[in-house]
């Protein structure tokens, strides 16, 4: 805490100010004339050696296990100095905060800081007082999660009753042929409560965090008054969460039942089985389960053997052929296959072993290198209801010939699912919720409103894919991918690698597009361009993000040149050149003039005096880097400013840094915790009146402001 | 004859459930087989597949299609002893040398050459000698007392295959001596890896052995899982740096990040990489690692 304030000559920046001693004393220097320097200074001098002494008995005081005793020295110094005349130390709120901090007691602790928080102190110490009252302890923490999760439950509630009747769509329009279309805005306000209501209990992050909090505070220190309602919260959040934890783990072993991934639905029953209170809740899945394993079991077990009345052949001629057929087939040779399957099928043409034979065929023509004329094949015999039949069915969607036809499934079920996204927008069942809502409100009267209600959503959605794929393209792209690995030089390569570039542009992967755009053979330069200025654009929107953007930047300027994002990038690194070092603007300096002082940057105050004949730091202030100070300074004509180089020798580096590191945290430490872009009375404001343009229409309609979620480790909770 | 585990598992949770249907209810894909050439198709079909560049087939259902034929071959041999044996036995030793068990595969080979009266005991000789050679190199030992002998038997036996990949290196078997290989490269390459704090210049050796193993497998299907290894080593010098330099003042924070994100960059090429069985490890390994970084990271600042 007392490093904060480096020597005791700092600390006194304000009431007794380290400048204003060393302007006095330049002015003494300065100004012999006025008489009687050498009193003043060695007043100066003594004031503050006893000063520093008295202090320094406070703190070793405090260290040595009083530090009550040490705050009432420092008071006692106050009072001194008080009646002296002089200002106070300053030292007494820091010295209290220390006292505060080392209470072994919660709520002795608590006392002691709400007593310091009522003293008004500096804005640093305010600062570090109040983040130990309300954050640093668990149960004041827990308790503001509590709060501000039931008011958000009460403000979306309510919010979500009102937004649905502020909805200004076509329908508004029609309701004056028909009022009763205005009713359907009412059913969707009142549908999407009820779903609000079945889920308002629902056990949120902030709970999560809030019960973790409440046990860790009870672990740490149990002996606070609050003990007893803590105790009761944490019994009564550990309860939510274990019954949500339950639900959680049986919906996950239902979802994967209904996916028949039964190896997950095993996993998750189980271990919903295991959790308190959580075996009757997952009796009926197990039970499901347990009929689906058996059954897969089965399954598995029947496929192994052959069936009870596996077909023979009719006679000893009709043996002999089939037993060639065998053997020809086990041994591989396409010629001799294709030889004895056709003997097979012309001598015995009504034999139930036939659709064998015809297997043999289409697998000797694809060993000979015929795959096309093996399809062929094999897509006529799928059509055969035999078991043979099924097993050429299972071949034609298998990874071998169903590979083209799943990656063209592939993309006609993505253009599929893209049109019904712009034609009725997300799929999900509060989407179905309200249309059902709306639809029933309105009645028979929903088909000639569907057209004009739709009309500005349809055109919302189609502008948003075009702009961004709303469908994934995953399911194309590993198709496409595994059908080049398989078939590099197939006679379908070239229009794979067209369609891959296609998905893989609407994924907003333009390196992959590109590079199979290019592998298609026929590129078009002008493609070719659109695709390099998107895969530039995506590359400087992550180099902006990145910590080597510089870096990025120069490399997208070099290699990606003539797409407009080089140019964005070249302006970039030309504005805002690559800074290396710890910089202090102006405005920090003006505001932290104990920089200026010897012990720190050791620069002329009248740099910061707005007189432009001394010499003014530019905005841009100062910039310190390995034992060297630039100081960027404002120039008359062209450039407007000039930097001026001093040399630091090793002991004013460390100075200088250690200054600039200290400023650097009392601004973070002291900054407004407050959004930047909230307004200055925007708190006291609970309500707030909310616009848009979507895919429902146009919407206005008021809300209660809910509580934003700030806690630094939610990502723990979520 | 061992049971494979699948079939026991099978068999036991239909004796154990009440619910259980008979087999021969069972349709479709599962569908008990009523031709023999049924089996034998599927299996012959694949039997020039590239093993070594490509997964091993699947039947309809997702099972290993060796493997489930091996399985049904063994069933018919039960149902119908003595029937069609010379073409059982040998489309069993193709699915059991295609499935590694290459003494079991020659045994199978020559007993269908020693059956005088088939017309495939002449076609037995060739892949019995074939199985017999790798099923010699296969019963050379991989383990030694010390690192440096087990080393030196996995170079032996690597010897050994590699020269049988040269010499079938053209032919269907060439990719199933290139699966061994690879195989054996890894599990030397693993040795590395664990016991890379007694090696002299262990990392680097480490490292390079896995940069080796990925450009040697540039064709390989197992490539993914090879970088994957490779990031695993990045990661484990990233944790190694940090249980090194525990204390505050220790940890220096570049020297941390250049080892955590040589890691993530590493995951993210298989994170990426679609198409390839392992990308969802990939990106559970991409996300535990950058979860870990970032809570170091707090944790020190």
């Amino acid at each position: 805490m007392f490093r904060r304030h480096g020597s005791l000559e700092e600390r006194h920046a304000r009431p007794l100010s380290l400048m204003g001693i060393a302007v006095l004393v330049w002015l003494l220097l300065a100004l012999p004339l006025l008489g009687r320097a050498d009193d003043l200074l060695g007043e100066a001098a003594r004031t503050e050696s006893e000063l520093e002494a008295q202090v320094h008995a406070a703190l070793v005081r405090a260290l040595d296990g009083d530090p009550r005793g040490a705050v009432r020295d420092l008071e006692a110094l106050d009072r001194e100095r008080g009646m002296k005349g002089q200002r106070p130390t300053g030292l007494t709120d820091d010295m209290r905060l220390l006292a505060a901090g080392v209470e072994p007691r919660r709520d002795v602790r608590r006392v002691a800081l709400e007593d310091l928080l009522d003293a008004s102190p500096d804005p640093v110490v305010e600062r570090m007082a109040r983040h130990a009252l309300e954050e640093d302890d668990d149960a004041a923490a827990a308790d503001k999660l509590l709060t501000d999760d039931r008011h958000n439950r009460r403000a979306n509630l309510i919010n979500e009753a009102i937004r649905p009747l502020g909805v200004f769509s076509g329908t508004v329009f029609l309701a004056a042929l028909n009022p009763f279309l205005l009713a359907g805005s009412a059913v969707d306000s009142v549908a999407t409560t009820a779903v609000n209501m079945w889920n308002y209990n629902r056990l949120s992050p902030r709970e999560r965090e809030a019960l973790v909090r409440y046990r860790t505070l009870i672990e740490r220190d149990a002996r606070t008054n609050d003990a007893p309602e803590i105790v009761q919260q944490v019994q009564a959040l550990g309860a939510k969460r274990a019954a949500a934890l339950c639900k959680d783990t049986v919906d996950l072993g239902t979802q994967a039942l209904d996916a028949d991934d039964l190896d997950t639905a095993r996993f998750q029953l189980t271990r919903a089985q295991r959790l308190p209170d959580c075996a009757d809740r997952a009796a009926k899945p197990q039970e499901r389960l347990a009929e689906m394993l058996a059954k897969r079991a089965a399954a598995e077990e029947a496929a192994l053997w052959p069936a009870d009345d596996a077909i023979a052949p009719a006679d000893s001629l009709e043996a002999s052929d089939y037993e060639a057929l065998a053997r020809a087939t086990v041994l591989g040779d396409p010629g001799a296959m294709m030889a004895a399957a056709q003997r097979f099928q012309q001598s015995h043409p009504d034999s139930e072993l036939s659709p064998g034979a015809r297997l043999v065929v289409a697998e000797a023509r694809d060993l000979a290198g015929r795959r096309p004329e093996a399809r062929a094949a094999l897509e006529d015999l799928a059509d055969d209801d035999s078991r043979v039949g099924h097993v050429a069915q299972g071949m034609l969607d298998g990874a071998e010939f169903g590979q083209l036809d799943a990656f063209r499934a592939a993309e006609r079920r993505h253009t599929r699912q893209v049109v019904k996204y712009v034609l009725l927008g997300g799929v999900d069942g509060r989407s179905a919720l309200y249309t059902a809502a709306q639809v029933g409100a309105s009645g028979v009267q929903a088909a000639q409103s569907v057209g004009v209600v739709n009309v500005l959503g349809i055109a919302t959605r189609a502008w948003k894919a075009w702009r961004h794929d709303p469908v994934s393209n995953q399911e194309i792209i590993d198709r496409g991918e595994e059908l080049l690995a398989r078939t590099p030089e197939g006679a379908e390569t070239r229009e794979v690698h067209a369609r891959l570039a296609d998905a893989y542009e609407r994924a907003g992967s333009y390196e992959r597009a590109l590079m199979h755009y290019k592998a298609t053979g026929q590129s078009d330069p002008k493609r070719v361009a659109k695709l390099e200025g998107k895969l530039a654009d995506k590359l400087l929107e992550d180099a902006k993000r990145s910590p080597a953007a510089p870096l990025l930047m120069a490399a997208i300027a070099r290699d990606f040149k003539g797409t407009d994002a080089a140019e964005k990038a070249e302006k970039t690194l030309r504005e805002h050149p690559r800074v290396e070092g710890i910089v202090l603007e102006r405005d920090l300096l003006r505001d932290h003039p104990a920089l200026l002082g010897p012990t720190a940057l050791d620069l002329d105050p009248r740099l910061l005096d707005g007189d432009p004949s001394n010499g003014e730091l530019s905005d841009k202030g100062v910039t310190l880097t390995d034992r060297e100070l630039r100081l960027t300074l404002d120039a008359e004509g062209s450039p407007p400013e000039r930097v001026e180089t001093r040399p630091l020798d090793d002991a004013q580096y460390a100075r200088a840094r250690a200054a600039a590191e200290e400023a650097l945290y009392t601004k973070l430490l002291t900054a407004d915790p407050r959004s930047a872009e909230e307004g200055r009375f925007e708190r006291f404001i609970p309500v707030y009146i909310a616009g848009s343009i979507g895919e429902n229409g146009i919407s206005v309609a008021p809300g209660i402001k809910t509580r934003p979620y700030s806690s630094p480790d939610k990502q723990l909770y979520e | 004859m061992r049971m494979p585990s699948f079939l026991l598992a099978a068999i036991l949770a239909v004796g154990a459930s009440p619910l259980a249907v008979r087999a021969g209810d069972a349709s479709g894909a599962t569908a008990p087989y009523e031709d023999l050439i049924e089996v034998l198709a599927t299996l012959t079909w694949h039997l020039r597949d590239d093993v070594y560049r490509f997964a091993p087939p699947k039947d309809p259902t997702g099972h290993d299609l060796y493997k489930l034929a091996l399985s049904r071959l063994e069933s018919w041999e039960k149902r119908f002893p003595g029937r069609m044996r010379d073409v059982t036995t040998l489309g069993r030793a193709q699915a059991l040398e295609r499935l590694g068990e290459y003494q079991r595969a020659a045994d199978a080979y020559k007993e269908v050459a020693s059956l005088i009266d088939s017309p495939l005991a002449a076609r037995a000789a060739e892949p019995a000698a074939r199985a017999r050679a790798f099923a010699e190199a296969a019963a050379l030992p991989e383990d030694g007392d010390s690192v440096e002998a087990q080393l030196n038997a996995l170079r032996r036996k690597l010897d050994a295959w590699g020269k049988l990949v040269e010499q079938y290196k053209d032919t269907p078997a060439g990719s199933v001596a290139m699966v061994e290989e690879e195989r054996l490269e890894r599990a030397t390459t693993r040795l590395v890896v664990d016991h890379r704090r007694d090696l002299e210049h262990g990392d680097e050796t480490a490292e390079k052995a896995l940069r080796f193993l990925i450009q040697k497998h540039a064709d390989s299907k197992n490539l993914p899982a090879h970088v994957l290894r490779l990031g695993d080593l990045y990661a484990e010098q990233a944790r190694e740096y940090v249980s090194h330099n525990e204390r505050p003042l220790a940890f220096q924070e570049d020297e941390f990040l250049s080892r955590a994100d040589r890691a993530l960059d590493t995951y993210h090429k298989v994170a990426t990489w679609d198409g390839a069985q392992e990308k969802p490890e990939g990106q559970a390994c991409f996300a535990a690692m950058e979860a870990w970084k970032n809570a170091t990271l707090a944790r020190y600042r």
